[in-house]
């Protein structure tokens, strides 16, 4: 009974979103009827290059596009809650307390000019109205918690004195400050050098744990979404082309772009041999048609490939879209 | 470390450099000083005794170097048609020069601040369309043209303002309002408009980063976003406007206090170099060179203080 | 967007171009004598012959505004040429020859550019007695920072650009690359400096006159007749608002023209 009642009531639901480019810049397809849901507490991963489309997906959730893009059309559910049909002000009751984003650079995402004191308390000071003192006291505990000592002077100093790992760590605790149920992570650990990223991921791992956080975890590099992920969503082209649990997607790939993206990763097994790309580019926005994006690409690609478009295919919770998926297992 | 060091040279020269052409400036003119303040009609004697006076029988070296040291103990000399000490003519005036701009300043920045962040906010739109053109307009108006419509409009027309004169503050601080309303609007007009252009491109550039994205996404709203976060980092270089606001604020009030009759010290300088009165006008050029200095030394310093990347240790 | 930039240019081109329009006609023709006092009709308002009105002393206003942009037009001119030959010749020193001269140089025009420009017009004026000749040295010399800079950082660019290592590698003289390679490219900076020059030496020079240390008679001045002006406002407004009017008129013109320049080249780049 109580798997069902999971299984219906996802936390986030995505429905045939559509993110184009504004008109004057041409109109093109950003992402495609894209649809996706997050269980409570689950950890979800979505990968691809750069142009796929998985930031645009990421900002469109909370309505943060940027100026020349827009969703025109499309659903997001949140906690049985439409929130793509919002007014301005409920979203923003929303934004920071129940959903929260951590962006890629933490240098340029935090204000310079403005105290890391003042930045972590300006969310908790809006959402939960706390007093000065009782925001500071909890701006501290959350610091701690991320694994930042030294709290009380800290608080007090500016981004620039602190470490990309200590920013990143930051922005963390902001998201984490009004005890949202979902973090949407676009490329947390990008901008940081390896031994940080793995403690970042290794704190976000924790934290989801523990509080039951959901996270929508964004990055170019499978890697990452291998350990940290319940479930992998795989982008191409402003359209999901395979998504299941992680074992699923790494270990039994049917879509040849994400064995593509696995065989491409430098991993000690392949040490000595070369290493695989996949060959070409990304399409630009303008040339994805109405047949398979990947066909250029793609080292199974059959004619018939470009008769029309593979529809997203299901089986036992795990999806691709191709005419002639993989079957052989890794 | 360099950088302070050349801006303290560059104002250092600044100031020589207008401190000498005050001072020599005077001395190069052809013809005899004394003769030309006396008249043609001055008696040999009372021509070698004013020489005597000013000292221009010495040479020259030596003038500079003595006057610029009773500059220093703050002797600066009588005036020539006055006869009455430049230091004390000049502090009877200053209250009032140093009223005007700061009432004009106080324009500038409560009328320009919210215009610019308006025309950032609508960017594109109508009121940024209207702004721009008034920011036009205030640029290509001269002050003393808008100083004379005033007059004309709210002063003879509506009757609101008196056209001329000064009212003291110990008279009545209202009537000492009233009186340097109308001049410090003409001055601040054109200040207003280089502020605004500023303030609206420092904002729209502040609103393109990333931090403004960040801010959205905690839910903040509009408001919060524009005064908390990115009106902050815009005003920093803004300070450095203000600077130069202010010298050209000075600068208006020289023609201003013409156009409004207002006793300041523009008017005393006015009359100081249409009478030749050079010792009035050295000494006003020497203090108006050191309020210029101060002005670019203060707006360094805070601009260095206020901006937290590069806070003086 | 591309169409709201074009309109400073052709806003500011139109203005600019009724101007010089005046400007140009006056000389062949003005509908009165501009000194010719007609004590009857002082301060008179417009009408068929005085298409602007007569001032206090009976004088033709429209006639003595042409005139009068004689004036504004001529101290403009030769100010921004004055300013562009010392800028072109001390921004070149600069940055040809460098270091010392640089430093010195530079620091020099910083210290100009940082007064107010109109205390420093006074000043040099009274040097010598007021006129029109004075007031053009005294603005010239303002203007000349800002050509200064334009050209010093034009100058050093080409200095590093390979087509002029390889002038000098043929054996060039300087002179032939400053004029060949250099100074064609600043062209579009300069044009807009220009304007701005332009603009601020019309309104440093409408101040002056205005405090009677400009330009003096019989030379009419926009400025001069304003002063004149105000001791008639309640009598005879329209004498207080045409040269300022004019003033502005050409004032705005320059600058929107100047602004319009820039915004094509900076779409072109």
């Amino acid at each position: 009974m109580l798997e069902l009642e999971k299984k219906v009531n996802p936390l986030l639901k995505v429905d045939e979103l559509q993110v184009n480019l504004a008109k004057r810049f041409g109109g093109y397809s950003v992402v495609s009827n894209l649809s996706l849901s997050i269980e409570q507490g689950e950890i979800v991963g979505i990968a691809g290059e750069s142009g796929c489309g998985k930031s645009a997906l990421s900002l469109a959730i909370l309505q943060l596009l940027p100026k020349g893009m827009e969703r025109s059309s499309g659903k997001v559910v949140f906690d049985e809650r439409r929130i793509d049909e919002l007014s301005l002000r409920k979203l923003q009751g929303i934004r920071g307390k129940e959903i929260s984003m951590i962006f890629q650079d933490p240098m340029t995402a935090l204000n310079p000019g403005l105290k890391i004191g003042t930045q972590l308390t300006e969310t908790m000071s809006k959402h939960l109205n706390l007093s000065r003192r009782e925001a500071q006291g909890r701006a501290a505990e959350l610091l701690e918690k991320v694994g930042l000592p030294r709290a009380s002077e800290l608080l007090n100093q500016y981004p620039h004195e602190l470490s990309g790992g200590m920013r990143q760590r930051v922005m963390i605790a902001i998201a984490l400050s009004c005890q949202p149920k979902l973090i949407i992570a676009d490329e947390p650990t990008t901008a940081l050098d390896v031994t940080v990223q793995a403690q970042i991921l290794q704190l976000l791992k924790k934290i989801s744990r523990e509080e039951k956080l959901a996270i929508l975890l964004i990055s170019h590099d499978l890697g990452v979404l291998s350990q940290m992920c319940d479930r992998i969503l795989i982008m191409y082209a402003g359209e999901i082309v395979e998504q299941g649990t992680a074992e699923d997607v790494l270990h039994r790939t049917k879509h040849p772009y994400t064995r593509g993206l696995l065989s491409s990763m430098p991993t000690r097994d392949k040490k000595g041999k070369v290493l695989q790309t996949i060959e070409g580019t990304v399409p630009p926005l303008s040339e994805r048609g109405s047949a398979c994006a990947f066909y250029k690409r793609c080292p199974v690609s059959r004619p018939d490939c470009l008769q029309s478009k593979p529809m997203l295919q299901e089986g036992q919770g795990h999806a691709v879209r191709c005419f002639y998926p993989l079957v052989k297992e890794r | 470390m360099s950088y302070m060091l050349k801006r303290t040279s560059t104002l250092l020269i600044t100031f020589l450099f207008i401190v000498l052409l005050a001072f020599f400036a005077f001395r190069i003119i052809p013809g005899n000083p004394a003769l030309s303040i006396l008249g043609p009609e001055a008696t040999k004697a009372q021509v070698a005794a004013l020489e005597k006076t000013l000292g221009v029988d010495r040479p020259l070296g030596e003038q500079f170097l003595s006057w610029f040291a009773n500059l220093l103990q703050f002797d600066f000399g009588k005036s020539l048609r006055f006869g009455e000490s430049v230091l004390a003519m000049i502090m009877e005036r200053l209250p009032v020069t140093f009223s005007l701009a700061t009432a004009a300043m106080l324009i500038t920045v409560l009328v320009g601040v919210p215009l610019g962040v308006i025309a950032a906010r609508h960017r594109g739109g109508i009121a940024d369309f209207l702004i721009s053109v008034l920011s036009q307009l205030g640029l290509a108006i001269p002050s003393f043209w808008s100083g004379i419509l005033l007059i004309l409009f709210f002063g003879l027309g509506l009757k609101l303002f008196q056209v001329s004169g000064y009212v003291p503050w110990s008279e009545s601080p209202f009537l000492w309002m009233k009186s340097l309303f109308l001049p410090s609007l003409a001055i601040a007009l054109p200040q207003i408009a280089i502020l605004v252009r500023f303030l609206r491109t420092a904002i729209i550039e502040q609103m393109e980063l990333d931090y403004v994205r960040t801010a959205h996404s905690k839910g903040l709203g509009e408001r919060a976003v524009m005064f908390k976060h990115v009106l902050k980092n815009a005003l920093i270089p803004a300070i450095t406007v203000l600077g130069m606001n202010y010298a050209d604020i000075l600068a208006g009030s020289i023609v201003i206090e013409q156009v409004f009759a207002l006793p300041g010290l523009g008017r005393l300088l006015i009359n100081g170099i249409a009478t030749r009165d050079y010792v009035l006008v050295q000494g006003m050029v020497f203090l108006i060179a050191l309020v210029v200095i101060l002005v670019n030394f203060l707006v360094d310093v805070s601009y260095r203080l206020l901006n937290p990347k590069i806070k003086l240790k | 967007m591309g169409r709201k930039r074009s309109i400073n240019f052709y806003i500011g081109g139109i203005l600019a171009a009724f101007l010089v329009l005046m400007f140009l006609i006056s000389f062949i023709y003005v509908p009165h004598e501009i000194n010719q006092m007609n004590v009857a009709k002082r301060l008179a308002a417009p009408d068929s012959s005085y298409l602007l009105g007569t001032d206090n002393f009976g004088r033709d206003i429209l006639s003595r505004i042409m005139k009068g942009s004689q004036t504004a037009f001529f101290v403009g001119a030769s100010a921004v040429a004055i300013g562009l030959a010392g800028g072109l010749l001390i921004g070149t020193a600069a940055g040809y020859l460098g270091y010392w001269t640089d430093e010195l140089l530079m620091r020099l025009m910083d210290a100009i550019l940082s007064f107010p420009g109109i205390i420093f017009a006074l000043i040099l004026v009274t040097v010598f007695k007021p006129g029109i000749y004075q007031t053009v040295v005294a603005i010239g010399v303002l203007s000349i920072p800002g050509f200064a800079r334009i050209v010093r950082a034009s100058v050093l660019e080409m200095k590093e650009a390979e087509f002029v290592k390889a002038a000098k590698g043929f054996g060039a003289s300087h002179f032939r690359i400053l004029s060949r390679y250099i100074f064609p490219n600043i062209f579009s900076s300069i044009i807009v400096a220009a304007t701005l020059s332009f603009s601020t030496a019309i309104l440093i020079e409408a101040a002056l006159s205005y405090l009677g240390l400009g330009v003096q008679p019989p030379h009419p001045s926009w400025g001069r007749m304003l002063s004149e002006a105000q001791g008639f406002l309640q009598q005879a407004p329209w004498f207080a608002i045409t040269p300022g009017l004019f003033i502005t008129l050409l004032v705005l013109g320059f600058n929107l023209l100047g602004d319009g320049i820039r915004d094509v080249r900076d779409v072109r780049r």
